[in-house]
């Protein structure tokens, strides 16, 4: 009977920042993973069962690999992606694998000795490239790192966001108050690639303003750069959004800018990137190490240490469930991502997702002690419009599910249903308890003639 | 075989975390702002205008169970009635909203009133108002005003027999709208916000009604949109039409209704800039029956005529 007695306490619209707490721990690592799985198809046509991208293969099986070693590349549409092992070891299966976003795909598992041997550092001054464009662009897909907009001519702004969508992570955050330099000089070279980018601008949420000074500093260094500070934080999914407006030219996607930050004729070619690229970039640049490690929060009931971790790429769960304190037996749901966007998994062994900055394991679903978890019926749509009042994209969700409940797919697309985040926050509002969001994901499939649920929207986590 | 000896989780479509809200809070935010208004009319009017809300809601949650108990239930064990009543999913008296009809349309009727008005009153607007078109959701009016908008045509006469306030007797009186209206007699201003002056139960004092709308404000059940709109529409509007301003501000059912009547989230629009649009027309269509209207008081019919527009605002502005 929650919501039965009236209460006296304010009803956020926005998910309060509850694990405020890990935000102020210094980040850990764990980088000695017994065994890592590394996917060397990261995409999938149908959405459906199996991945059919190209790749190619430099192992064989019972081989021995080092740290930082190229061990495959992945193909996909004229990009090309290196990918490296993250430990030394063994080389124990090569084949398909389930994917964390929910199809099949070829992957390499790599079991560790233990010792971390390192491959032969290779950085840019001394590779023999020359600094143009195509050579930078061609030596960090050789990196690992994934540079995806294919046209840089036309970027005149460059976003970088460091605002923090999911309630409970903060990993972004520590990035910044610990790698500062780093992000620096990651940017320089970045800016290398985007020359024609006229200004630089990192977005910081208003609760965040404690890094303010830190990303004034960077400002200091670099031209062109401001930092703008902004009343809500931007969902990762406006990444793809804005890649398809450059690299398609949709008019679909009309994107409006939720703050009202920078109207849209400002900025028609504006590219977003995460701050943990940057860091990647610097680090495969100046040290020549590939992109093996990655910052991720561990949040959620299962794990008696939330935390800010460094890890290897391709370490599995159920590692780092034992290294948190937890037990793998009692975790009941997985979320790559946090609780409003993420990407729900079948077992703990799958392993991070490279996209991913931050994972939530919950020990129980129903009536779980910590986070009280319930089921909810839901009602009839009263039209309260709390949805259109919380909406990021300035939609309104409850028009848009009512024809897609009656199929109209061709009025809900004109109402911009291509423009929708899948941020969640329709439905953490929403008095009625309608599944908004899973019904705007499915009118999505159901729109573009795929008749199934089973996957994931893969644009979402890039 | 090997995917059933592994420990497999718990799947389901994200987000995971809610903000708690039910129909039902959003409701009983609403009672609860509506009791300093309750209590000032008890005050002024005596125990008759307790009486009077007590039937008006009593009548509604009754007839909102027995209604959908007839029409509306699929399944019902006749041999555990009580149990089945409180399990079924389509019984939803326990939501509050007929609760909140009943309230509200107690609060427009004069305290005069016999005691069988509110009851047909409340009928009125359960059954026609919303069960008829489907239930809380579906209808297209305001079912406190529409119950009321059937009585003033129905018994004109109970329903325009005012009181007179504090210390007196069966007095009647007429309403300030009305004083102005015939006489040209303007109230004072102070008396108007206190609430110290003849009129529907709930409507005369400013001040509590603002107490409960304040409450309103801070529990988020309401946006400032549509009484802001509302009620500067109504100012700038008789301003402009040279009419004492604060007065038409002040008096009648305005802050009733600008806070509680067309707010009303089903039959109100769902954008920011609808609802603004909503307010508008809602304050200019008051203006316009005070003015030239038969009628000393436009709000109820105002709100009415602008709940009919509603979707049309809906498919203009989103």
């Amino acid at each position: 009977m929650d919501g039965f007695w009236p209460t006296f306490t304010k009803r956020t619209l926005r998910p309060a920042n509850y694990m405020q707490e890990i935000a102020a721990m210094h980040t850990e690592g764990i980088e000695t993973p017994e065994k890592v799985v590394l996917f060397l198809q990261d995409f999938c046509q149908d959405f459906c069962v199996k991945s059919n991208d190209i790749y190619e293969v430099y192992v064989k099986e019972g081989e021995r690999v080092l740290t930082g070693q190229k061990i495959g590349l992945l193909l996909s549409d004229s990009k090309k992606l290196a990918v490296h092992s993250s430990i030394s070891g063994e080389v124990i299966t090569l084949g398909e694998a389930l994917h964390p976003l929910g199809w099949k795909a070829y992957a390499i598992t790599i079991k560790s000795d233990g010792k971390d041997e390192r491959a032969q550092l290779r950085p840019f001054e001394g590779s023999g490239l020359t600094s143009s464009k195509e050579d930078l662009l061609h030596f960090l897909s050789d990196m690992g790192i994934l540079i995806d907009y294919g046209l840089p001519e036309q970027v005149s702004t460059l976003l970088i966001n460091v605002t923090e969508f999911e309630p409970c992570f903060s990993s972004k955050e520590r990035l910044v108050v610990e790698e500062q330099e780093k992000l620096a000089k990651g940017l320089e070279v970045f800016l290398k690639l985007f020359d024609s980018a006229i200004n630089t601008i990192f977005l910081l949420e208003k609760r965040h303003q404690h890094l303010f000074s830190n990303l004034r500093q960077i400002c200091s260094v670099i031209k062109n750069t401001d930092v703008q500070v902004v009343r809500r934080p931007y969902p990762v999914t406006l990444q793809s959004l804005l890649r398809e407006r450059i690299t398609d030219g949709k008019k679909t996607a009309m994107i409006k800018w939720p703050n009202a930050v920078m109207p849209n004729a400002v900025m028609p070619n504006a590219v977003m990137i995460e701050p943990s690229v940057l860091v990647s970039i610097y680090d495969a640049y100046y040290k020549g190490e590939p992109f093996i490690r990655q910052l991720i929060s561990v949040v959620g009931s299962a794990v008696k240490k939330p935390l800010n971790l460094w890890i290897r790429c391709g370490t599995t769960v159920d590692y780092i469930v034992d290294r948190c304190g937890g037990k793998t037996t009692n975790v009941k749901r997985l979320t790559m991502g946090g609780p409003l966007m993420g990407v729900p998994q079948h077992t703990v062994d799958v392993p991070v997702l490279k996209r991913a900055n931050g994972i939530s394991i919950d020990v129980a679903v129903l009536f779980d002690d910590e986070r009280k978890s319930r089921v909810y019926k839901p009602t009839q749509c009263i039209r309260c419009g709390k949805c259109v009042d919380v909406c990021p994209a300035k939609i309104t969700p409850n028009a848009i599910v009512d024809l897609i409940q009656d199929r109209r797919y061709e009025e809900a697309i004109r109402l911009g249903l291509f423009s929708c985040l899948e941020c969640g926050l329709c439905y953490y509002v929403c008095p009625s308890i309608l599944p908004l969001m899973e019904l705007m994901k499915m009118g999505k499939y159901r729109a573009v003639g795929k008749h199934t649920l089973l996957t994931y929207n893969y644009y979402k986590m890039l | 075989m090997e995917r059933q000896s592994r420990n497999l989780l718990i799947t389901s479509s994200p987000p995971y975390i809610k903000n708690g809200e039910t129909v039902h809070c959003l409701m009983f935010d609403v009672i609860i702002s509506l009791v300093p208004a309750a209590l000032f009319s008890i005050y002024v009017f005596g125990v008759r205008s307790l009486w009077i809300i007590f039937i008006s809601s009593m009548t509604a949650v009754i007839t909102e169970g027995v209604l959908q108990l007839l029409f509306f239930t699929k399944e019902f064990n006749y041999k555990t009635p009580i149990l089945s009543f409180i399990k079924s999913e389509d019984i939803t008296v326990t939501d509050g909203s007929a609760l909140v009809t009943g309230l509200l349309l107690a609060f427009t009727l004069p305290p005069t009133v016999p005691y069988w008005i509110p009851i047909v009153g409340t009928v009125v607007a359960i059954a026609l108002g919303k069960l008829a078109f489907g239930g809380l959701g579906y209808n297209i009016f305001n079912p406190a005003l529409l119950g009321r908008a059937f009585l003033l045509a129905a018994w004109p006469v109970y329903m325009t027999t005012w009181l007179a306030t504090i210390n007196a007797d069966v007095v009647t009186t007429a309403t300030p709208l009305s004083m102005m209206k015939e006489d040209g007699q303007l109230t004072p201003i102070i008396n108007l916000i206190v609430g110290n002056v003849s009129g529907s139960i709930g409507e005369t004092s400013v001040v509590a009604l603002l107490l409960g709308a304040a409450y309103l404000f801070y529990k988020r059940t309401i946006t400032w949109h549509i009484p802001v709109s509302y009620i500067v529409t109504v100012f700038v509007f008789s301003l402009v039409l040279g009419m004492p301003a604060f007065f038409h501000v002040f008096s009648g059912g305005l802050i009733l209704g600008a806070f509680y009547m067309a707010t009303d989230v089903v039959t109100s629009p769902c954008t920011p800039k609808g609802r603004i649009i909503f307010g508008c027309g809602a304050g200019i269509i008051t203006i316009l029956i005070r003015k030239y209207g038969g009628y000393p008081e436009g709000v109820c019919y105002a709100i009415l005529i602008m709940n009919a527009v509603a979707p049309l605002i809906d498919r203009i502005k989103r």
